[in-house]
């Protein structure tokens, strides 16, 4: 059985890195290699964003982002750049960056990982930013058995993020990792959507997300390269929902909230 | 034909499963194409008294052409030997899975040789459980480390006569068991990253590696994508997907669907 045996859906990956930690010759190319495998038509690539650690100076953060937009200028309409920011950074290189990724390279949305909490005012800035330029945000979230490391949100810190700036499109990562818990914390803020990558597959959460949350604000993300594809993917292919939510998470919710046509 | 190695009936209290009845589980398990699985039981994890368990399970299964009881047994309680012997009497029963981890043991303690030559003479196959959950996501009161890789290695060197498969390796683990021993088997369900299943053929003979879902633990869907890698040839996929387990079982029939049905889909899919 290959691929070409079995019907795949069309999908944008919400959450890809492509490149992540220390990465050899070639391994962009073979990640995306992977996605097109899958039907994966849109990679959005957070890009490189642990390479310097969890509080990366603002000549770091360009840095990543550097190496992001050659990427995403490599692969015009298939890998779409997210801009990388440490809120934590200075607030006139924070516009600065943003402009530059959003305005000049035509980056769709923001990402945080772990340098402040979500919860934080810091965020006041990012925030700002992806008001300015209609971008949503994709946030970093785990409730961790052993405790968050220092700045690291929870879907909880997330939920405070969503209700001091209502209308600002957030993406909570990591649904496996904030777990039913997590789901619920953010169920009732209608500008948060959850992402589903960057764990195993864990079974039953999808189905829970899409009865607590809609379909439509569930969306796709693999968290590659540490992770892959199909499975990934096999969440949602797998998944106890219609094939209209199915198709909802992988292309069209991405699609809405990126201006895909 | 697609045989899931690593698959879970019952009760686990952390994440009540929707596919809580064979009937449920044998639905969900076809529907991602996979023809039959070995199945353990849930409960038996967090129970001192995994027997009872297993008896459940057991009756549940009995008559199932889909679903074959793999059953736990625990090396620490008094009577283990005259359950494997037990066990080893029922065609039904496919083999015995240790979980030394969430049962208090190591491997490499004194009671595992006479455990290890009576498994061997019963025929049994011997299933490792590497992990069940991604540490991450345990419950934080309740959290149980994965099973040291370098332990199952010294393990795996000390029983060159046993085969052990083990359940829920990473894929840097299973490339450690594969390239260390050549005893330990590896089923899929928890290899990720970039090219995972090619990767680790182009490094090792497909002939130790086997499907595993983990299931319903892990969604069935995401093993069963990985085997539609291109790189994988027909020849490894048969291998991973039945052929390695039934040789594995030796004279214990992995059972299958009737060869009828088994026909009809196969033309269809």
């Amino acid at each position: 059985m290959k691929t070409e045996g079995m019907k795949l859906i069309k999908a944008i990956d919400i959450h890809a890195h492509v490149v992540l930690g220390k990465t050899s010759k070639g391994a962009a190319e073979r990640c995306l290699a992977e996605a097109v495998l899958f039907g994966v038509e849109k990679v959005c690539s957070m890009g490189n964003v642990t390479c310097f650690g969890e509080n990366p100076e603002e000549k770091e953060v360009r840095a990543i982002n550097d190496e992001n937009i050659e990427l995403v200028r490599r692969h015009p309409g298939f890998c779409l750049g997210f801009c990388f920011l440490n809120p934590a950074n200075d607030p006139a290189f924070i516009r600065e960056e943003t402009d530059r990724c959003i305005r000049q390279e035509g980056f769709k949305g923001i990402k945080l990982w772990i340098a402040v909490k979500a919860s934080d005012k810091k965020l006041d800035t990012v925030m700002e930013g992806a008001a300015k330029f209609g971008v949503p945000v994709l946030q970093h979230a785990w409730y961790k058995a052993m405790g968050n490391r220092g700045q690291e949100s929870s879907p909880s810190d997330v939920a405070v993020l969503a209700s001091r700036f209502p209308g600002i499109k957030i993406i909570m990562g990591h649904m496996a990792g904030c777990g039913v818990r997590g789901i619920i914390d953010i169920e009732k803020f209608p500008d948060v959507y959850v992402e589903t990558g960057g764990s195993p597959p864990v079974g039953g959460l999808v189905e829970f997300a899409a009865a607590r949350l809609g379909p439509e604000r569930i969306l796709f993300g693999s968290d590659v390269p540490g992770r892959c594809f199909p499975s990934q993917l096999g969440r949602i292919y797998g998944a106890n929902i219609s094939n209209k939510a199915k198709k909802r998470i992988l292309w069209d919710n991405g699609a809405g909230l990126l201006g895909i046509r | 034909m697609t045989v899931d190695t690593n698959a879970w009936l019952g009760l686990w209290p952390f994440a009540p499963f929707a596919q809580d009845t064979p009937g449920k589980l044998s639905g969900y398990l076809k529907s991602a194409g996979i023809s039959s699985a070995l199945v353990s039981p849930a409960d038996a994890v967090l129970c001192r008294e995994p027997y009872t368990c297993n008896s459940r399970l057991i009756n549940k299964l009995r008559g199932s052409r889909i679903l074959s009881p793999i059953v736990v047994v625990n090396p620490l309680l008094a009577d283990w030997k005259e359950k494997l012997r037990e066990y080893s009497l029922l065609p039904a029963v496919k083999g015995v899975k240790i979980l030394p981890n969430y049962h208090g043991y190591s491997l490499l303690s004194g009671n595992m040789p006479l455990f290890m030559e009576e498994v061997r003479k019963s025929g049994l196959l011997l299933m490792l459980q590497v992990r069940i959950e991604d540490s991450r996501m345990q419950m934080p009161s309740m959290q149980v480390p994965p099973v040291e890789a370098a332990e199952i290695i010294k393990f795996a060197r000390e029983y060159p006569q046993n085969r052990i498969i083990c359940l829920c390796a990473s894929k840097r683990e299973a490339d450690g068991f594969l390239r260390s021993t050549r005893n330990l088997f590896v089923d899929i369900s928890n290899m990720e990253g970039i090219n995972c299943i090619p990767g680790l053929l182009a490094e090792h003979q497909a002939d130790r590696v086997l499907f595993g879902s983990h299931a319903p633990f892990f969604c069935a869907a995401s093993a069963e994508m990985k085997m539609l890698y291109k790189d994988i040839s027909a020849e490894d996929r048969k291998k991973i997907c039945s052929a390695n387990i039934s040789l594995l079982a030796g004279g214990r029939e992995i059972y299958l669907p009737a060869k009828k049905k088994f026909d009809a889909r196969e033309k269809a899919g």
